[in-house]
């Protein structure tokens, strides 16, 4: 024997004695935990929060003209062949197994039968034979001819298959299509025919299973009876924040005898609103001058006042006032607004107001610098105007929740300002190019040509969205997960859970 | 529809625990002859290619990432290792093997073992790959950040010294 054969023979039996205990827990808990650290510092220790303030500082100027290679891990020089750009229908996300746990299956079959009995729970499930290119029939049980739903799956590069849908001939669902992405309340439409004429619709978090709870919401429908034709219906569902950002809309129908599941339709969908209710509305800037609030589900109008001339928009946290920026004749001004009475309260000179997050407090930019004010603007001035260098570049403040930095935009880069011991605007520190800096937690967010990245408290980039649109103004809502966004068309787009959805058109600003 | 990167990542890193979660912890084991710490190890390069993603663009630079990091990691574990063992000798088998892994590994397995665990990192990185995960040599080249020729210097000298432990053995 020679001594590659030992060496292969060992190693086979060596590994195959070593079967690893599930890890992805672990893993996720400990990627969680690593956000965790720097998203929520400020809210536990200030101090340690300032510290690390500082750390970003640093940390983001050094690698600021680095581009993106600033990890503290080495990484190895890989030299590959060039591999075709993958297809992204390929990579369709699986219904079953679910991810992130260990179970795989090499035959299609033995994974027909697991999404029978474990997922959909039938309690004597018979399996087809698979078809190609992809399919494998099942039923509830082996009397049971007429009800067979048909999973469609897919096998990896690396053997393993899975079920990305399972679709039952007598439930037809037309809407929401496969990977749609959802909001409460979700209408259904599509064709039926149920034997008792009662059509189930469970709306799943991803993870779930069908075969028992918890769901994240369960109705049902009384659809077309039994032998007709199938019939036309439409319904509304209504379900509570998911925490994942995709899950499953399934319409189901079962056994009259034992109540046991008989058939199947199952989509993978995903969730606009994961982490935390999506604000219910937003304030806009219209290309037609008037400052509108809209509830975010269907863009509609609630309130609207006109504002000659209106370009960017601050709401202050509670909602109740609106900093609006009015450009006339190429001067800038700022009106304060109070949605309740229309009534423009207040006005200032000067140019992108940026509200602070206890509400008394505004900064915006003004012919000597970026001044900061409680309001109403006659008390007391926060601090003395920034100045240094032409202030009228500057644009885009937003604040860091310590309440003592403030991010800008100035000539295409973006910068820092400790208020609290900044001489002039100068004394600002410049952490990376792009546009738009805008504070998520206590990480800051920008926009770049490559999308919308952060810098993290390590000083590294990470792409938040490839918008593949020109940002012109962002925000983000109090959860962090909820951005709006405007591209340089006036379109304003928001974006949750997994994808960026058309909202309005004729935008010129908007905030949550 | 535009993807969010950000989202999307994780469930790509499922895919990649899913696919090869279990052959790294093996991989691992083999390196470090320690389950728990294999899985620490693998564990840990999941966390890095997490925090790495963004910069590595290409799927499959992800998993050559993911490899290297896992050799990495079970390498500098070896390392604390073997200090602590010369600061405080211990016993050489940190776990005890269950009575039904040793009745499928034998003898001569285990002095395989013993003595591609005794070869310099590199060598032993290379037969690793190559001999339980059947990487090809441009693939272990992209692994461990060596051109193919090192890869084959590499193979053909941990292949000659393992053959001379294993002659000494016997």
């Amino acid at each position: 024997m020679s001594t590659e054969d030992r060496l292969r023979a060992a190693v086979t039996a060596a590994t195959d004695t070593v079967e690893p205990s599930e890890g992805w827990d672990n893993i996720q808990a400990r990627i969680e935990r690593r956000e965790h650290q720097w998203r929520r510092p400020a809210v536990v220790f200030p101090a340690v929060a300032a510290v690390l303030a500082a750390v970003v500082l640093a940390a983001a100027l050094l690698t600021a003209d680095r581009g993106d290679k600033t990890d503290v891990i080495t990484e190895p020089p890989v030299t590959t062949t060039p591999t075709p750009e993958p297809d992204p229908e390929v990579a369709t996300p699986s219904l079953w197994p679910p991810t992130g746990t260990s179970q795989s299956f090499e035959d299609p079959k033995a994974l027909a039968l697991s999404f029978a009995k474990d997922f959909l729970g039938m309690p004597n499930p018979v399996i087809g034979d698979f078809r190609e290119p992809g399919e494998v029939d099942i039923r509830p049980k082996p009397q049971a001819t007429g009800l067979i739903t048909t999973l469609e799956v897919v096998k990896s590069s690396v053997g393993a298959w899975s079920v990305t849908e399972a679709r039952a001939a007598n439930l037809q669902m037309d809407t929401p299509a496969r990977d749609a992405s959802l909001t409460s309340p979700v209408q259904l439409s599509g064709r039926s025919r149920a034997f008792e004429a009662t059509v189930n619709v469970t709306i799943l978090d991803a993870g779930q299973v069908l075969a028992r709870g918890p769901h994240l919401a369960q109705t049902f429908f009384t659809g077309g009876g039994a032998g007709a034709e199938l019939e036309p219906f439409q319904t509304t569902v209504e379900f509570p924040t998911p925490t994942q950002s995709s899950g499953m809309v399934v319409l189901s129908t079962a056994s009259a005898e034992d109540g046991s599941l008989s058939e199947a339709t199952v989509r993978r969908v995903r969730f606009l609103t994961i982490g935390g209710p999506v604000p219910e509305s937003f304030v806009a800037t219209t290309t037609d001058g008037r400052v509108v609030r809209f509830r975010t589900q269907n863009a509609t109008e609630t309130a609207s006042v006109a504002a000659y001339g209106a370009t960017g928009v601050s709401v202050s946290p509670d909602g109740s006032l609106c900093a609006v920026e009015l450009e006339h004749e190429s001067e800038r001004n700022i009106a304060m607004v109070r949605f309740s009475t229309g009534e423009k309260e207040i006005g200032l000179t000067g140019s992108h107001p940026a509200f602070r997050d206890d509400s008394g407090v505004l900064a915006w930019v003004r012919f000597d610098g970026i001044v900061v004010y409680p309001l109403p603007p006659d008390g007391e001035r926060v601090f003395d105007p920034l100045q240094g260098g032409a202030s009228g570049d500057v644009r885009s403040l937003s604040w860091h929740p310590d309440r003592q930095t403030i991010a800008f935009e100035r000539d295409g880069s973006v910068y820092l300002l400790d208020i609290s011991s900044a001489q002039s605007l100068d004394d600002a520190r410049r952490v990376a190019t792009g546009s738009n800096p805008l504070f998520v937690g206590s990480n800051l967010a920008f926009v770049t040509s490559k999308g919308a990245m952060t810098v993290d408290s390590a000083g590294r980039t990470r792409l938040l969205f490839d918008p593949g649109i020109t940002v012109t103004n962002i925000d983000v809502d109090a959860s962090g997960r909820h951005f709006l966004l405007v591209d340089d068309k006036h379109n304003l787009f928001w974006s949750g859970g997994g994808v960026i959805e058309p909202l309005a058109t004729g935008i010129v600003d908007a905030e949550w | 529809m535009m993807t969010v990167v950000e989202v999307g990542t994780t469930d790509e890193l499922v895919d990649l625990y899913r696919d090869h979660y279990r052959s790294l912890v093996r991989l691992a084991s083999l390196l470090l002859d320690d389950v728990p710490s294999s899985e620490e190890v693998v564990q840990d390069a999941f966390v890095r290619v997490h925090m790495a993603w963004d910069r590595i663009t290409e799927p499959s630079r992800r998993l050559a990432y993911l490899r290297s990091a896992v050799l990495n990691g079970a390498r500098s574990r070896m390392r604390r290792r073997q200090v602590r063992r010369r600061l405080e000798p211990v016993p050489d088998r940190l776990t005890a093997e269950s009575a039904e892994a040793a009745a499928l590994v034998t003898e001569d397995h285990r002095e395989v073992l013993a003595a591609l665990r005794g070869l310099p990192d590199r060598q032993r990185e290379c037969l690793a790959l190559r001999y339980y995960l059947d990487l090809s040599e441009a693939d272990i080249a992209a692994t461990l950040g060596i051109s193919t020729g090192s890869v084959k210097t590499h193979t053909h000298r941990g292949m000659a010294a393992l053959e001379k432990a294993l002659e000494e053995e016997s």
